[in-house]
C-alpha cells in the first residue's frame, strides 16, 4: 500500500529540466546511470584494497589471526548498527521526498548527517586513539615495545605493520568517504531549506542516497573482514 | 491545462515502496549485524571465512536490492554495470592469487621466499 | 546523401562564416573557463595536450641528444633517469590518455550523437579542472626533485628514491580522475541523449570506439588510483605491502600497476582507431566494410584487454604457470585488431580514395601500427620475451603503437575536424610535406631501436657499450627530423586561424552528422533536433569519383 502523494507545498521551486534533455525521467535516469558507473569505479578502487587484504590475509594467516584480536568488536559493531541506521534514515529521506512529506525529509537527513558524524567519533575519537598508545600502527610509526608490552601475542608474528598498514589505509579511505558523505548532506539540507527538492525534483537525494549506500556497504565487508574472522 | 502538461514532462512522477519495506530490510539488517558477530564466535575451521563472507554478501544485497533501489529499477542496465565491476574485480582477483599460490611450483628455486620478518621482544630489534 | 531531415538551411548558408558561433556567443576569459559547451571544453583540452605533448617532446629530445654518445653527453646519470621518466609519465598521464577522448572526443561526440551537449556538461567542465590541477601537481613535481623510477614506479625503488614520486604519483591520481568522469559522461551521453532514429548500429564508428575507451577508463583507472595512493602511503606511512623490507611483495605492485596500465594502452589506442574508421570512410566515400564487426572489435578488446596484464611481468618473478595463461591470452588480442586492419583495407578496395592529408596520416598509421602490434607478438610469446624484455624491442614496440598509431591518428583526427573546429581550411601542401616528414623521422628514430633491441641493447641505460652507438646516433637524428616535422604542423596549424580559407559546413563531402552543421558550430549544435533514418556512411555518390569541397 503505497501513501498517496501529498500534493506539492508552494514553497518549493518547481525544476525545470536541462536545456539538453528531453524531459524530467531521461535526466533522472541519467544521473542514476552515471551514478552507477561512477559506484563501479568506486568498487574497483576498493576492490584493489580488499585485494591486498585477501593476498595478506592468505599468506601472513597467523599474523592477521592474532593482530585482529587487538580491534574492539564492540565499537566495530556499533559503528556497523550506526551506519545500516544512517541508511536507513538515507532512504526514508528520499521516500519522504517522493510523498511531498518535506518535513520528514529534512528530519531523516539530519539524522543521517549526526550517524555519520557518530560513526566518525567512534572511530576517531574512541577506536584510533589507543592504536597510537599501543603502537600498533603503520610500519614507519610502528611501536613494536609498546605493542608487545600492550599484546603478548603479537611477539614473533611475521609483519603484523602489514595488517595495521592495511587497516589504517582501509578504514582511513572509508572513513574519508564518510567525510565527504556529509558534505555531501549538508549540502543537500542547505539545498532543501532552500526548496529545492520535492516529488518532482530529488534527483540529488538519490544520487547522495546510492552514495551513501555504497559507503555502508563498504563497511559491512570491512567490519566482519578485519574485527571478526579468526 | 497547457502549463500543467508542459510542466509535468519537467517533474518527476515517482511511486514509492511502502514504509515496511525499508523497515523490513532495516531490522533484517541489525538481525544480520548481529548473526555476523554471533557466528564470529562459533569456530568452523576453514569454513570461518565463508560463512562469514555469505551473511555479508546476504547484507550486502539486502542494502543493493532495497535501499539503492535495484530491484524495482526500471533501467536494467544500471544493475548490469554493478555487476560488471564485480565481474572484472574478480578477473582482477582472481589471477593475482592464483599466481602467488603457483610460484615456485615449476622451479621451486624461484617461488616466493620470504624472509620471516618477524616482530621481536624489545631488547633485540626495537623498532623497525 | 542527406543522413537528417533538419529543416535543409540553404547551401549558401551552410558553406559562409556564420554570424554567431561557439567562439564568439559569449566572450571573456571567464566565460570559457566557466563554460559548459562541450565544444569550448574541447578546445581548451586540446590546448592542454598539445602542451603537454611539448613538454614531453622536449623532454624526448633531451633523451636522445644524451644518448648521442655513451658515457655522459648532456646530463649525469640521475638526471638522465628524471629525464625518460618525465617523458614517459607527462606522454603517457598528460597525454595519450586524454588526447582523442578529451580533446577530439569532446567536441565531436555530441555533435554526431545529434545531441546539444554531453549529459553532464558540468561534470565536463570539472573534468577539465581537475586536469589542470594534476598538470600543476606535475608540473610541482618537476621543481620538488622530479622523478626517477621509470613511469612504471616499480617497487621498492619508487619507496626508497629522495626523489617526489609521492607528489607525482597524487598528481597521476588527480588525473585519473578527470581520465573518469571524462568516461562516464561519454557513456551516458551515448546511452540517453542519441537522436531520435539514432539507433545503436546507426551510431558513426568512432562513438564505438569512445564507448569501448570510456568502459575500460571507468573499469581500470580506480585500480590505478588505489595503486598510487598505496605508494603514496607506503612513502608516507610505510604501509608494507609492496616492500620486501617489511614482508610485502613487490610483484603484487606489478599486478595491481600491469591491471591499470594493460588496459591503459587500449584507452590510448582504440579511440585511434575510431578516428581512423571516420577518416577512411570519408576519404574513400564509403562505408566501412563490415561495420558491426568493426564496432564489435573495440568492445571485443576492451574486454580481452583486461585479462593479460601478466605479459608485463614474465620475467618479474610471477608463477611460470600464470605466465603461460597471460601468455595466450595475449595473443587473442590480435583477432579483434585485425579485423580493424582487414577492414579498413578492404574499405579501401574500390573506393574512390582522396589522398588528403588526414588520409594520409591514416594510410601511414595503417603501416606502421600494423608493424607496431605484430612485433607485440614476439613480446607476448614467453620464449621471445625472455630476451626481449626491458631492451629496445619493447621501446621501439610501444612507439610504434602509441606513436606510430596514437599519435598519427591524432593528428590525422585534427587536421580532419580542424575545418569544423576552426571554421578554416590549412595548407594542405605543408601538411602532405609534413606528413612525410614525420614518417621518415618516426621510422628512423624507432626502427632502429628494433635493432639495437635484438642486438641486446638494455632499454634506460645512461651508458651503453661503443657498438650501439651507431643505431644510436641514428636514432637521435631520428627524433631531430621528427621535431622539424611537428614545427612545420604547429606553423600552419596556427597560420590556418588567421589566413586559411574558409571551410564551410562539409569540406571534406562526409557523411556524419557533424558535417551538417555549420563550421565552427553553434552553440547548441544545431537549429533543430536531426532525425536519422540511415546509417553513418552514407553517399549518393559513393565509389565515385570527385569531391564536394567548398568553393
Amino acid at each position: 500500500m503505497s501513501t498517496p502523494s501529498a500534493s506539492i507545498p508552494s514553497t518549493v521551486k518547481r525544476h525545470v529540466v536541462g536545456h539538453h534533455f528531453n524531459n524530467a525521467e531521461q535526466e533522472f535516469s541519467s544521473a542514476k546511470l552515471g551514478f552507477w558507473i561512477f559506484l563501479c569505479t568506486e568498487l574497483l578502487m576498493f576492490g584493489g584494497l580488499f585485494v591486498a587484504f585477501i593476498y595478506f590475509r592468505t599468506f601472513l594467516a597467523e599474523t592477521f589471526l592474532q593482530a585482529h584480536r587487538t580491534l574492539s568488536v564492540p565499537l566495530g559493531t556499533l559503528n556497523t548498527v550506526v551506519l545500516i541506521t544512517s541508511s536507513f534514515t538515507m532512504a526514508m529521506a528520499i521516500r519522504s521526498a517522493m510523498v511531498n512529506k518535506l518535513g520528514a525529509m529534512k528530519a531523516y537527513l539530519w539524522a543521517t548527517l549526526l550517524l555519520a558524524g557518530a560513526f566518525m567519533v567512534i572511530k576517531l575519537g574512541f577506536e584510533w586513539p589507543p592504536k597510537f598508545e599501543h603502537g600498533t600502527l603503520p610500519a614507519k610509526f610502528f611501536n613494536a615495545e609498546h605493542a608487545i608490552a600492550s599484546y603478548p601475542f603479537l611477539e614473533g608474528l611475521a609483519s603484523p605493520e602489514i595488517f595495521y598498514g592495511l587497516y589504517f589505509v582501509m578504514t582511513g579511505l572509508h572513513g574519508l568517504h564518510i567525510v565527504i558523505g556529509m558534505g555531501i548532506i549538508f549540502w543537500l539540507i542547505l539545498r532543501a531549506n532552500k526548496g529545492e527538492f520535492y516529488s518532482g525534483f530529488y534527483t540529488p537525494i538519490e544520487i547522495t542516497g546510492l552514495y551513501w549506500h555504497f559507503v555502508d556497504l563498504i563497511w559491512i565487508f570491512l567490519f566482519p573482514l578485519f574485527y571478526l574472522v579468526g | 491545462m497547457a502549463h500543467n502538461e508542459s510542466h509535468a514532462s519537467q517533474e518527476l512522477h515517482h511511486e514509492p515502496l511502502p514504509v515496511k519495506v525499508y523497515v523490513g530490510v532495516f531490522v533484517a539488517l541489525l538481525v544480520l549485524t548481529a548473526v555476523t558477530v554471533w557466528v564470529a564466535g562459533i569456530d568452523f575451521g576453514p569454513f570461518n571465512m565463508v560463512v562469514a563472507m555469505l551473511v555479508a554478501f546476504t547484507k550486502a544485497s539486502l542494502v543493493v536490492l532495497y535501499f539503492m533501489n535495484l530491484k524495482h529499477d526500471h533501467d536494467r542496465m544500471n544493475g548490469v554495470i554493478f555487476l560488471i565491476g564485480l565481474f572484472f574485480l574478480v578477473v582482477f582477483i582472481g589471477p593475482t592469487m592464483w599466481d602467488a599460490f603457483t610460484r615456485g611450483s615449476l622451479d621451486p628455486d624461484r617461488g616466493m621466499t620470504r624472509p620471516p620478518v618477524t616482530l621481536q621482544a624489545p631488547a633485540s630489534a626495537g623498532q623497525h | 546523401m542527406s543522413t537528417t531531415t533538419a529543416t535543409p538551411v540553404p547551401a549558401a548558408d551552410m558553406d559562409a562564416w556564420p554570424k554567431t558561433h561557439y567562439w564568439n556567443a559569449t566572450r571573456g576569459l571567464k566565460s570559457w573557463l566557466f563554460t559548459v559547451d562541450h565544444k569550448r571544453i574541447g578546445m581548451m583540452y586540446l590546448i592542454s595536450i598539445l602542451t603537454a605533448f611539448l613538454l614531453g617532446g622536449v623532454f624526448a629530445i633531451l633523451v636522445r641528444l644524451e644518448l648521442l654518445t655513451p658515457g655522459a653527453t648532456i646530463v649525469g646519470a640521475k638526471t638522465y633517469n628524471q629525464l625518460f621518466t618525465l617523458h614517459g609519465a607527462v606522454m603517457v598521464f598528460l597525454f595519450l590518455v586524454p588526447s582523442i577522448p578529451a580533446a577530439i572526443g569532446n567536441f565531436v561526440l555530441p555533435i554526431q550523437l545529434g545531441a546539444k551537449d554531453v549529459a553532464f556538461p558540468k561534470l565536463n567542465l570539472l573534468s577539465l579542472w581537475v586536469y589542470w590541477l594534476g598538470a600543476l601537481f606535475s608540473i610541482y613535481s618537476l621543481f620538488a626533485g622530479a622523478i626517477d623510477t621509470g613511469w612504471t614506479f616499480y617497487t621498492p625503488y619508487s619507496l626508497q628514491t629522495d626523489t617526489a614520486v609521492t607528489s607525482m604519483v597524487l598528481a597521476a591520481f588527480i588525473l585519473g580522475f578527470s581520465s573518469i568522469l571524462t568516461g562516464l559522461n561519454f557513456i551516458v551521453s551515448i546511452h540517453k541523449l542519441r537522436a531520435p532514429g539514432m539507433t545503436w548500429f546507426r551510431m558513426p564508428l568512432l562513438l564505438w570506439a569512445l564507448y569501448a575507451t570510456s568502459v575500460i577508463q571507468l573499469l581500470a583507472t580506480p585500480v590505478l588510483a588505489i595503486t598510487l595512493l598505496l605508494i603514496a602511503a607506503e612513502r608516507l606511512l610505510g604501509v608494507g605491502i609492496f616492500d620486501p623490507a617489511l614482508g610485502g611483495d613487490p610483484v603484487l605492485y606489478q599486478h595491481f600497476f600491469w591491471f591499470y596500465s594493460h588496459p591503459a594502452v587500449y584507452i590510448m589506442v582504440v579511440p585511434a582507431f575510431g578516428v581512423i574508421s571516420e577518416i577512411v570512410a570519408t576519404f574513400t566515400r564509403r562505408p566501412i566494410f563490415g561495420y558491426r564487426f568493426v564496432a564489435f572489435s573495440s568492445l571485443a578488446i576492451a574486454f580481452v584487454g583486461f585479462f593479460v596484464w601478466g605479459h608485463h611481468m614474465f620475467v618479474a618473478g610471477q608463477s611460470e604457470f600464470a605466465g603461460m595463461v597471460f601468455s595466450f591470452l595475449s595473443f587473442f588480442i590480435a583477432i579483434p585488431t585485425a579485423v580493424k586492419i582487414f577492414n579498413w583495407t578492404a574499405t579501401l578496395y574500390k573506393g574512390s580514395t582522396r589522398l588528403d592529408s588526414p588520409m594520409l596520416y591514416a594510410i601511414v598509421f595503417l603501416i606502421q601500427f600494423t608493424i607496431g602490434g605484430l612485433t607485440g607478438l614476439f613480446l607476448g610469446a614467453l620464449a621471445t620475451d625472455v630476451h626481449f624484455h626491458d631492451t629496445y624491442f619493447v621501446v621501439a614496440h610501444f612507439h610504434y603503437v602509441m606513436m606510430g598509431g596514437t599519435v598519427f591518428a591524432f593528428l590525422g583526427g585534427l587536421h580532419y575536424w580542424w575545418p569544423k573546429m576552426t571554421g578554416r581550411m590549412y595548407n594542405e601542401k605543408l601538411a602532405k610535406i609534413a606528413v612525410a616528414i614525420l614518417f621518415v623521422g618516426f621510422n628512423v628514430t624507432f626502427f632502429t631501436q628494433f635493432i639495437l633491441g635484438t642486438r641486446g641493447m638494455p632499454r634506460r641505460y645512461y651508458n651503453y657499450l661503443p657498438e650501439y652507438q651507431g643505431l644510436h646516433g641514428m636514432s637521435s637524428v631520428g627524433s631531430w627530423i621528427l621535431a622539424v616535422g611537428f614545427i612545420i604542423v604547429a606553423c600552419y596549424l596556427v597560420a590556418s586561424l588567421r589566413s586559411g580559407k574558409i571551410a564551410g559546413a562539409n569540406p571534406w563531402g562526409a557523411s556524419t552528422l557533424e558535417w551538417k552543421t555549420a563550421s565552427p558550430p553553434p552553440t547548441e549544435n544545431f537549429a533543430e533536433t536531426p532525425h536519422i533514418h540511415t546509417g553513418p556512411y552514407v553517399y549518393a555518390d559513393e565509389g565515385i569519383e570527385g569531391s564536394r569541397r567548398a568553393a
